[in-house]
């Protein structure tokens, strides 16, 4: 079938000219797509921030270790190029005693501390693992080296705070999915009704002479319009309640953000519904109208 | 330009719409198809637009099996009719204009050319002045009017008519048929379905009766006063 210019011209202008018309059936579809991505798209922020969250918070669980009296400071500092080339350690810093000192002081109540007639703390790195489940392994390995006094990890929260984050992340899986598949389902309906409404439309175009290629065409183009429409609504609404949000709620649960994680951005929201509406849209309809046509 | 050759269909509910119907229509005739409702007329058509291909025996149009053509052809075949309907048939949406240049569109036939013909047919039908309304704002005769201009812009050698006026009053539908007749004489074969007693004895047209499926007369210069 040769397409022209003309003809493609003439299939958009009966998408637009059918939108219009069908201004009460465009509206309710475009609603239920709104709604149903607006849930779709709300989930998956929470899911995405709480994911975010739980990995973050394992680097913050850094391990210390705790040099013998003996290493000199020369020695320390050599340690410290050794250790930072294990292929699981992302960064060690180096805490001289002098300046461990200090800090410890003003942690606790000087009275106590300003007894003491010389510094009691030993020279220490603080070391930051690259991958958080590997903790335990580093920890051991730190503990065989002959210069090493004692290692401080934190190996048990590290680990509940992981088995947490992949719970969270299995039910964000499964519940994006799910929530995908309805979101798909209910737009399919809404899509269907439009196009059985218009069952006899069909007919007669298919009488009249029209491919099915013409009479599916305008029906896609309006599903993707819809869908691209409903999703852009849905953004808004994402955006509407998310501002709310983090404007009552999150200042007084400051520590929530305190904790880190940051939020996905909003261009990937919007350019994640925009896809989706668009596919979802053109997809049903193209279910929608494949009934009828096969009718005749 | 049409044979029906020992036909039979029976719907996939078990119904014998028709039984070994035999028919010949030459170029440029005008036959009435009479009969009571559920006597096998529409089916008949139906056979001729492939909504309905038969069980047995075969169905030939302007030379063609009917039954052979492939569905993605199949648009292209009923391009070489015009088909009104009971209903009328409009899409609801477009306007006057619309519906009669929709038929073109969908030919792909260049803007000037569509203006052109949508034109012509509208005033043959004599409703050019009423190409801004929409479809419930006309009466039922207007509306079939529309509905034959979209079955003839296209300037089709076969013209079917399912029970066209059977939504009309006695004068609106005389209006209709003298329409078809005058359609006719321009050369184009019509076929019309219809028990419409009042018009059809006065038409004196070739009348084609069916019953229960079966052809039980057909007389040149007919009426449908032959009751059994």
């Amino acid at each position: 079938m040769h397409m022209n210019l003309s003809h493609v011209e003439f299939l958009i202008e009966e998408a637009l000219v059918n939108l219009r018309r069908n201004g009460l059936m465009t509206l309710a579809a475009i609603g239920t797509v709104a709604l149903a991505l607006a849930v779709f798209g709300g989930f998956g922020l929470i899911v995405w921030r709480l994911e975010n969250l739980a990995n973050s918070l394992p680097p913050k669980f850094a391990i210390d270790v705790f040099l013998k009296d003996s290493v000199s400071r020369e020695r320390a500092l050599e340690l410290q190029k050794q250790i930072q080339k294990h292929p699981d350690i992302a960064q060690v810093t180096f805490k001289p005693k002098e300046q461990a000192w200090p800090e410890f002081q003003k942690e606790l109540q000087q009275e106590i501390t300003a007894a003491l007639p010389y510094n009691p703390l030993p020279d220490s790195f603080i070391i930051q693992v690259k991958d958080p489940s590997r903790t335990g392994a580093v920890s051991a390995w730190l503990k065989s080296l002959p210069e090493v006094d004692a290692v401080r990890d934190a190996k048990e929260e590290v680990d509940i705070i992981l088995s947490v984050a992949a719970v969270v992340r299995w039910i964000g899986i499964g519940g994006t999915l799910l929530l995908l598949i309805a979101t798909s389902v209910i737009i399919y309906n809404a899509v269907r009704l439009t196009v059985f409404a218009r069952r006899r439309e069909i007919r007669i175009m298919q009488l009249i002479g029209a491919t099915s290629g013409t009479i599916r065409t305008p029906f896609v183009l309006e599903g993707v319009v819809q869908g691209v429409l409903g999703a852009w609504i849905a953004c808004g609404l994402i955006l509407g309640v998310s501002q709310l949000v983090s404007h009552f709620v999150m200042r007084k649960l400051v520590f929530i953000d305190s904790l880190g994680g940051a939020p996905l951005p909003f261009w990937v929201v919007f350019l994640v519904l925009t896809l989706l509406g668009a596919a979802i849209g053109g997809a049903v309809s193209v279910l929608s109208v494949r009934k009828y046509l096969q009718a005749v | 330009m049409i044979e029906i050759q020992e036909v039979s269909v029976t719907y996939p509910n078990g119904v014998h719409a028709l039984r070994n119907i035999n028919l010949r229509v030459e170029k440029g005739e005008f036959v009435f198809l009479v009969g009571a409702t559920g006597a096998g007329k529409s089916t008949l058509l139906k056979l001729i637009t492939r909504e309905v291909v038969p069980t047995t025996g075969k169905v030939i149009v302007a030379g063609r099996n009917v039954a052979e053509i492939p569905p993605h052809e199949v648009p292209y075949y009923r391009r070489t009719m015009g088909v009104v309907f009971q209903d009328f048939g409009l899409l609801p949406n477009k306007t006057v204009w619309e519906n009669v240049a929709f038929a073109l569109r969908v030919l792909g036939l260049p803007r000037k050319e569509i203006r052109k013909r949508t034109a012509h047919a509208l005033e043959l039908v004599g409703l050019l002045k009423r190409c801004n309304s929409f479809p419930a704002q006309l009466s039922g005769g207007e509306a079939q009017r529309v509905a034959i201009a979209r079955a003839i812009a296209n300037d089709p050698p076969l013209l079917l008519a399912d029970e066209p006026t059977g939504n009309l009053d006695p004068d609106t539908s005389w209006d209709i048929m003298q329409l078809l007749s005058h359609i006719n004489i321009r050369g184009t074969t019509v076929l019309v379905a219809s028990h419409d007693k009042y018009v059809i004895d006065r038409m004196r047209k070739r009348v084609v009766m069916l019953e229960r499926g079966t052809i039980i007369s057909d007389v040149p210069c007919g009426v449908y006063a032959h009751e059994p």
